[in-house]
């Protein structure tokens, strides 16, 4: 996780790991809805990459 | 295919995270479901992510919480700063040259007084500027030691300090209660045992005494500090 940008991290954090409405998260980072979801899509890709990078299969 | 259809797929691929995590509203759901039905690049991409939603599930997210995060604004912010600062500054210039103008045509009425005031400003001014700028010898860095006094000793240490010159190290003590009149010797002892003289000095009694005591030996050789009075019986010493 803290290989993802500050951002990808942020969208996993607050929507996921925090359990957070989409919308009420995407108003504080005043961006779009689609926005936020766009970046947790960029988020897992990441996670994803960072996690074949470091070995850990899934 | 169009760049519609394009747009459109890449909104509905974009989805595919919040799918996996299991985010989506019922509506969404479906309508991502039917693309997936049709699309096998988006299913691979699907196959990719969807395991990462057992791993986030393991994660503490206190760990996380407080991720910082620059306000939105910050950019515009910054952009608003730098138009400021930067029109100020362009009245500033205007000023100062408004003000070279006038002081050009005063000049010619009050040269003599004006020169006179000017040197005698300046003058002042040298000298405030040098009294300000000057380097204070006396702000180093200081490192506190504990000075351990022996038991049959009556001295009293306020402060102790080492500083790590360039050149060598120093002993910097404000303290009372050194026989008056006699002669003590402060010492270093280095890493390989030796004693290493760092000065002498004369007690002054009851009176607080302040003392630099300095030596070519570097901080970082220096093992203990030491101060003997004349029949060589330690007054006080700190292991470092």
């Amino acid at each position: 996780m803290r290989r993802l940008a500050p951002h990808h991290r942020e969208a996993l954090v607050q929507t996921h790991l925090l359990g957070r409405p989409y919308d009420e998260v995407a108003a504080e980072l005043s961006i779009p809805v689609g926005t936020l979801r766009s970046r947790v899509f960029y988020a897992m890709r990441a996670l994803r990459s960072a996690m074949d990078e470091m070995g850990v299969s899934l | 295919v169009s760049a519609d259809d394009e747009a459109a797929h890449r909104g509905l691929r974009e989805l595919l995270g919040s799918y996996a995590l299991g985010h989506l509203s019922p509506a969404d759901d479906d309508r991502l479901r039917a693309h997936l039905d049709g699309c096998p690049g988006c299913r691979a991409q699907l196959d990719e992510l969807a395991p990462l939603a057992d791993r986030l599930g393991l994660v503490d997210a206190r760990a996380f919480g407080d991720v910082p995060v620059p306000p939105p604004t910050l950019g515009e912010d910054v952009r608003r700063a730098v138009t400021r600062a930067r029109a100020e500054r362009d009245a500033d210039e205007l000023a100062r040259r408004r003000a070279a103008a006038a002081g050009q045509r005063r000049r010619r009425w009050v040269g003599t007084l004006t020169a006179a005031s000017v040197v005698l400003v300046a003058l002042i001014g040298g000298a405030m500027i040098g009294r300000a700028t000057a380097p204070d010898p006396g702000r180093v860095p200081l490192e506190a030691i504990s000075m351990e006094v022996g038991t049959d000793e009556d001295v009293t240490v306020e402060s102790a300090d080492l500083v790590d010159h360039t050149w060598g190290v120093e002993l910097r003590i404000v303290a009372l209660g050194f026989d008056a009149g006699e002669t003590f010797r402060a010492e270093f002892r280095t890493t390989d045992g030796r004693l290493v003289p760092a000065g002498e000095f004369r007690g002054v009694g009851t009176r607080t005494m302040t003392c630099f005591l300095q030596s070519a030996t570097m901080r970082e050789d220096v093992t203990q500090v030491l101060v003997t009075d004349e029949s060589g019986d330690t007054v006080m010493f700190s292991d470092l």
